[in-house]
């Protein structure tokens, strides 16, 4: 009896400890956060050691691990790999550094929810954020970046092109990320397909031919005709109203009263999307799905609006045969700018003086500029890297012989505005493509109806402001 | 009475520390959040507001319940799917349940392959049903195709009207079979003698059905009702991971016709710059909504019972 007893008492005493012991965390040491960085499942981290290897081990309050392992920086990242080659370098050029680079996968449009969740909660959080164009208005709203002009980082932020700094600061003013990159933005097109269907695959040819929105729509029409609707000029209607929202990046979403302005820059794009739908100019892939990713190889469209990132991130991956079957030109009304990413440092984070070196080194020197170029295919924003000509010079062997290098840095990205960032730009996105889904799906849907479609959903997830 | 009292008194501390795990356990992870969510939900706390959130009294369920078109839509959205596919769930489950229930040989098999899609995850559900009903190379496009039923490939995902009815296929095929086993173990509470008077009497089986199965079997339906009304008001997984398998990030689907309630809670609480006090108000209006149509749901079944 008193031997079951005691079973008892010890089985309670283990649920007890079982169940406390899930309730409890490391008190962070920032008390304004009550938050500390991640220790979640990572994807590979700087030794290459697999994710199970990593789980196991428990990092101090310090961030160093309990079994005397290295100190640990954590990065939540949706481009895994991006850093390696950059990060050997780092480490080689800074043997004294103890630490090492923990990349944990968090896809990018869960990201800013789940930096919100971390926060809010004070739990997990990285020690390197990141953020991306489309949402980095409500990312930086969020009170968790250092001010990198700051003590002890004293960012300077004349380094770096006026047309980034823009994207690189909060509404104080402050800059409080670094972008990784300058993202160009132009058409790409597959040449096979461009000499079957439009007669040749010269650059200077396809820019005469697409003066503006209306040309992609006839030649559109055309292709379709000729192809019996296998092949269209355009994946989809998204990737053109897409294209369009980018080209006019630098008009704000909010005016100066802190009303949703936003009628000039969406009514053309429906009134385009419109044209190009009834033209049957694209087909009905929906943007980032696997088929549109397959169909870089597959063959079934012409013409990719794209940005630099595309080249290492679409064409080489999906279409690994299309060996100098690929090249670029300046699109209608325009070069423009696409997407990038940014890096800060987080506030409550153990490691801010470390993590800021490798910030600075991977992004900001001319060695980081080096491999972040022949890794990653991206270019610093970093002025100084351009005084040396060779930098912007280069090929690669989907665009055959075409100096696409050259092409992004010397005659897209001068032209490049800067982009104008506000909380509401993803909820505007959301609701173009929601209406452009529409218009894709309804055909007797016009530009008009599309427009009042639009006005009465984004009021609808704003009621507290004005949408003009 | 002495004797009670002194066993009790022996107890002493014993039963309190047994109780204790499952005690701490819900009022840490049940009771603790669900008060602090009605208590934020006073508030304008937002994540970008973290530090700096105001107690707003009853501004957020005002604007819920006056000035919330989308939450209104989705409330809208959710009753219609649960209105057409509750009734085709119910019904399709009860008349498999009694084709099957006199079926001796591999009844056990078919009952188990019916209730495989009610554990199913519904991440997996959402996504098997995306690949299926995939505009390009989906099977259901296929094969209508080759029948010769239709010309042109239909959108199935990017269409709000055919969107909705994909998601309310997802409803009937998930749930059947759960509907199913529970009229199964009703029928299986059913005197037997009941349909041989009714065999004496000259009935039919469809008399018997109208006339023996259907009224006893009258509690199971207002318990299948009821929880199919709950699990309608919860749709989220299905319809979410539909429009994210087709490739598409837009909140609520095509044309927000897949918005459900909990997805717009989602929305508003965590993704819409996490205004987590306003979504806390959107739950606590949720859980009003959920309980008034329950109450009434039980009301009319108990009524038509004693009538």
């Amino acid at each position: 009896m008193k031997k079951k007893k005691l079973l008892s008492v010890l089985l309670t005493a283990a649920m007890l400890t079982g169940i406390l012991g899930g309730c409890g965390s490391e008190p962070a040491k920032e008390a304004d956060t009550g938050s500390q960085p991640a220790q979640e499942e990572n994807a590979g981290d700087a030794d290459g050691t697999d994710a199970g290897q990593q789980a196991g081990s428990e990092e101090t309050s310090s961030g160093e691990t309990a079994a005397g392992d290295k100190k640990k920086i954590v990065l939540w990242t949706w481009a895994t790999g991006q850093f390696d080659a950059v990060r050997d370098a780092y480490f080689e050029a800074n043997p004294d550094a103890d630490w090492e680079l923990e990349e944990v996968v968090v896809a990018s449009e869960d990201y800013l929810t789940k930096l919100q969740q971390g926060y809010a909660s004070g739990g997990d959080m990285p020690d390197l954020l990141m953020a991306e164009m489309g949402w980095r208005g409500s990312a930086f709203a969020l009170d968790i970046w250092e001010n990198l002009e700051a003590e002890p980082y004293n960012f300077d932020r004349s380094i770096v092109m006026d047309s980034v700094i823009g994207g690189m600061v909060n509404s104080q003013d402050q800059v409080i990320g670094i972008e990784n990159a300058l993202n160009p933005a132009f058409m790409m097109y597959k040449k096979d397909l461009a000499k079957e269907y439009l007669g040749t695959d010269d650059r200077a040819e396809l820019e005469a031919m697409f003066k503006t929105y209306d040309d992609y729509a006839k030649v559109g029409a055309e292709v379709y005709e000729k192809s019996g609707g296998a092949v269209t000029l355009f994946p989809g209607l998204q990737d053109v109203s897409n294209m369009m929202m980018m080209q006019k990046r630098n008009v704000s979403n909010v005016d100066a009263e802190g009303n949703v302005d936003v009628s000039g820059k969406v009514q053309r794009v429906f009134d385009t999307v419109e044209v190009m739908r009834n033209a049957k100019s694209c087909g009905n892939l929906a943007q980032y799905s696997t088929e549109w990713s397959n169909s870089f190889a597959e063959g079934s469209s012409i013409l990719y609006p794209a940005a630099s990132w595309s080249v290492t991130y679409w064409v080489e991956p999906y279409d690994p045969e299309g060996i100098d079957n690929w090249g670029m030109f300046i699109p209608a009304e325009g070069g423009f700018g696409w997407g990038g990413t940014c890096y800060g440092v987080y506030k409550g984070s153990e490691m801010k003086e470390e993590a800021w070196d490798f910030i600075q080194w991977c992004l900001l020197s001319e060695e980081g500029a080096k491999y972040m170029k022949e890794g990653s295919g991206f270019f610093l924003p970093v002025k100084s890297l351009y005084d040396d000509p060779e930098y912007t010079k280069g090929t690669r062997p989907n665009f055959g012989s075409q100096e696409i290098n050259a092409f992004m840095m010397e005659e897209i990205s001068p032209n490049v505005p800067e982009a104008s960032l506000s909380i509401y730009d993803n909820l505007v996105s959301d609701s173009v493509n929601m209406v452009v889904q529409m218009m894709a799906a309804d055909e007797s849907m016009t530009a008009e109806d599309a427009m009042k479609e639009f006005m009465t959903d984004l009021q609808s997830k704003i009621p507290d402001v004005t949408v003009k | 009475m002495k004797e009670k009292s002194k066993k009790k008194n022996k107890l002493g501390k014993w039963p309190y520390i047994f109780v204790s795990p499952f005690l701490i356990s819900y009022l840490a992870f049940y009771l603790y959040p669900m008060v602090y969510s009605f208590a934020i939900s006073f508030t304008d706390w937002t994540a970008v507001k973290m530090n700096d959130r105001q107690f707003m009294g009853l501004q957020n369920y005002i604007r819920v319940f006056t000035n919330d078109p989308l939450f209104w839509s989705s409330i809208l959205n959710t009753v219609k799917i649960m209105i057409i596919a509750m009734p085709l769930t119910i019904a399709g489950g009860l008349l498999v349940a009694v084709l099957m229930f006199h079926i001796v040989k591999c009844r056990q098999l078919i009952q188990t392959v019916n209730f495989l899609p009610y554990i199913t995850m519904p991440v997996a559900v959402g996504l098997i049903f995306a690949n299926m009903f995939n505009t390009n190379i989906g099977l259901v496009n296929t094969v209508l195709t080759r029948l010769g039923m239709i010309d042109k490939k239909i959108n199935w995902l990017g269409d709000s009207k055919y969107a909705f009815i994909v998601v309310i296929l997802i409803c009937i095929w998930k749930n059947f079979g759960y509907f199913m086993v529970l009229y199964l173990s009703g029928l299986s509470t059913i005197n037997g003698e009941y349909y041989d008077a009714a065999k004496v009497d000259g009935a039919n089986a469809v008399q018997s059905f109208f006339k023996i199965t259907l009224p006893l079997l009258r509690p199971i339906t207002t318990f299948v009702i009821v929880q199919g009304a709950i699990g309608g008001f919860q749709l989220f997984d299905e319809a979410k991971t539909l429009v994210s398998g087709s490739g598409s990030t837009i909140v609520g689907g095509p044309g927000r016709s897949l918005l459900t309630i909990v997805w717009y809670f989602y929305d508003s609480s965590f993704q819409n710059n996490s205004r987590y006090g306003y979504g806390a108000a959107i739950a606590f209006s949720m859980l009003l909504i959920i309980a008034a149509v329950s109450f009434i749901n039980l009301r009319v079944l108990r009524e038509k019972n004693d009538n």
